[in-house]
């Protein structure tokens, strides 16, 4: 946002917009940041007062209580003084223990502080003995940034002539972007990972053209021309293990496509990928056939190719896929790959996240063929053999029913996101948390189903793994539900239509709810005959109640 | 295209010293135009026009044509 486009955007908000105020915390002159911070939150309905830390007070601070709302953008110095240019260089080289030691009693404050901050990777001045202590230095700065859970900006946005003449340590052209990281660690975007990996695979899997050199002249292995590819296909299985559904596409014959995965030579085989197309179909098309086999959304998937042709005809067709270019280049290569791994960021890989390869790969032989679209499904569901276990997850193993909430799109009830501390609030009120799993004469699909429910009957999350829909299991489930919390009379929906959780309203609209609201008896009555197709059990935690 | 650059401008520095507009205006006739107005001056068209302006350079504005002449030299 240019500095005019920030004014109007501060300009047009109304009146009786809500208003905070932020203390930016800096012991620097930053005042130039605050139109571009009061922009980013003008764009989004705020309006924000900006405060300003007394000068030279940024360590006194660290030592007491917050008594507003901060956010710090914090530079070397702040960490350790002796790295400020305007100061001089020190009379002696710093002791990299003694600086251990300052930055670990900083560190420890600002954690327990707990503040959103930015650290600003600005060069410093020679203060260490050698090169090497000073690259040490450095490194051991931006860690102390990192281990207080900044987030970090290059030394680009750092301007050292206006610093040193006028103490302005942001540059006007980069005063966008820092007050853009100041607002995203305010406000920090709801993880929405991608979900799938769909791969080209000549001269991005492997070096060369499978057609043309045939499976002993492609290159895949850690040397020469082969290296980019061998480190591609490691990322790629590292994204495999924590979940992410890896599939190839190509314009090949399908055979040719996977011999070089059947052949065992490479460090992805074929049971890595949950499917390996080839077809000399459009790729938007070989894609789009994927998705609805797996019953997932556009907008879950990174499509990586090398031809920009190839890339244009997917991005045309497909707009909501993320797509990314192999690169042509070695020195282009360790962004790519930043980049493709960012996309599929997770905290932490359940059990479920592990395994979801192979349970897809289930989902795939379990489903209807496709000319059987459209007819009833009723007895090829009967002939699935399915099993519904119900858990009471109150008290246990809630991670991953909380994780099926907070990344579910599609069957969701109403998009909201919940976090540890909501969820305990609406269990300790006397709610309940249940979800189940599924298993079929396929395999297990896991834990696919979450409810939250507060003591009044009031559904406040519910959420279906969409690679079980069309099986019937959301009414099963509620057929349990209402089983269970017949003692309420009557259960509430607390539905959003969102853009993405059409599954969800069609399905509800079979209910025929009043007010959101059915009876448990209704429910039950509504939801018997999907009963019928599952078997139903509870897991020893699942108590009646 | 060059009054729509002076209109950005005047723009860009009536804001800055909360004025209608900063024609005919002199820094050193002005007591809202201080070195704080200095600073947030240059920074606004550094943002604004994507430009890295040398201390030198931005020590001399002192009116809006200034401003506007030093930024089309650097555009």
């Amino acid at each position: 946002m240019k500095y005019l486009q920030a004014h109007r955007a501060v300009s047009a908000l109304s009146d009786d917009a809500p208003a905070t105020t932020v203390l930016l915390v800096t012991s620097f002159q930053s005042e130039n940041l605050d139109l571009y911070l009061q922009a980013r939150h003008a764009v989004a309905g705020k309006r924000l007062v900006v405060d300003h830390l007394p000068f030279n007070t940024l360590a006194q601070l660290s030592y007491t209580d917050a008594s507003q709302e901060e956010i710090w953008l914090m530079l070397p110095w702040d960490w350790l003084p002796e790295t400020n240019w305007r100061t001089g260089l020190p009379p002696a080289p710093l002791d990299l223990a003694e600086v251990e030691t300052r930055l670990a009693a900083l560190e420890q404050r600002l954690q327990q502080r707990g503040v959103p901050m930015v650290y600003l990777d600005a060069p410093i001045p020679p203060v260490m003995a050698t090169d090497s202590l000073q690259a040490q230095l450095r490194h051991r700065l931006r860690e102390a940034a990192y281990r207080v859970g900044a987030r970090l900006i290059d030394d680009t946005a750092f301007d050292l002539t206006a610093y040193l003449n006028t103490g302005v340590a942001i540059a006007g052209r980069n005063a966008d972007d820092v007050a853009g990281a100041l607002y995203s660690m305010r406000y920090p975007s709801p993880k929405a990972p991608r979900k799938v990996l769909v791969t080209d695979l000549d001269q991005v899997m492997w070096h060369g053209i499978i057609g043309e050199d045939g499976i002993d002249g492609i290159q895949y292995r850690p040397e020469g021309a082969g290296y980019p590819h061998f480190l591609y296909q490691q990322a790629v299985q590292r994204l495999k293990q924590s979940g992410t559904l890896i599939a190839a596409v190509s314009r090949n014959d399908a055979d040719l496509a996977k011999a070089p995965f059947e052949a065992g030579q490479m460090t992805l085989n074929d049971t890595d990928l949950v499917a390996i197309l080839g077809s000399y179909q459009p790729k938007s098309a070989q894609i789009q056939h994927l998705l609805e086999q797996l019953s997932l959304g556009l907008d879950a998937v990174v499509f990586v190719d090398d031809n920009p042709v190839e890339l244009s005809e997917v991005s045309t067709a497909l707009p909501e896929i993320q797509c990314l270019r192999f690169p042509g280049t070695l020195a282009e290569f360790p962004g790519f790959l930043s980049d493709l791994l960012a996309h599929f960021e997770q905290d932490t890989a359940s059990q479920e996240d592990t395994q979801r390869t192979e349970l897809y790969r289930t989902r795939l032989k379990g489903m209807a063929p496709v000319d059987a679209r459209g007819a009833d499904l009723t007895a090829f569901l009967a002939s699935l053999d399915m099993t519904l276990t119900w858990h009471d997850r109150n008290e246990t193993q809630r991670d991953r029913a909380l994780q099926l909430i907070n990344k579910t799109n599609q069957f969701n009830l109403n998009g909201i996101r919940w976090t540890d501390d909501e969820l305990d609030a609406v269990l300790t009120s006397g709610g309940h948390l249940f979800s189940a799993s599924l298993t079929d004469a396929h395999g297990e699909h896991g834990e696919i189903m979450a409810c939250l429910i507060d003591v009044e009957g009031r559904i406040g999350a519910w959420v279906m793994s969409c690679r079980v829909l069309q099986r019937q299991v959301e009414a099963a489930f509620l057929n349990v539900l209402a089983e269970q919390l017949s003692s309420l009379n009557t259960l509430y929906f607390e539905r959003v239509d969102t853009e993405r959780n059409k599954p969800l309203q069609n399905f509800l609209a079979t209910l025929t709810l009043d007010n959101q609201g059915i009876s448990c008896d209704g429910l039950h009555e509504k939801t018997r005959t999907a009963r019928t197709l599952f078997t139903v059990n509870f897991d020893s935690d699942a108590s009646r109640l | 295209m060059e009054a729509s650059l002076r209109n950005d401008i005047d723009a860009i520095l009536s804001s800055i010293l909360k004025l209608d507009t900063a024609e005919g205006l002199n820094r050193h006739q002005c007591d809202t135009w201080d070195s704080m107005a200095q600073v947030a001056l240059v920074s606004a068209l550094e943002g604004e026009f994507d430009l890295a302006l040398s201390l030198d350079d931005a020590m001399q504005l002192n009116t809006l044509d200034d401003c506007v002449e030093l930024v089309n030299r650097y555009l």
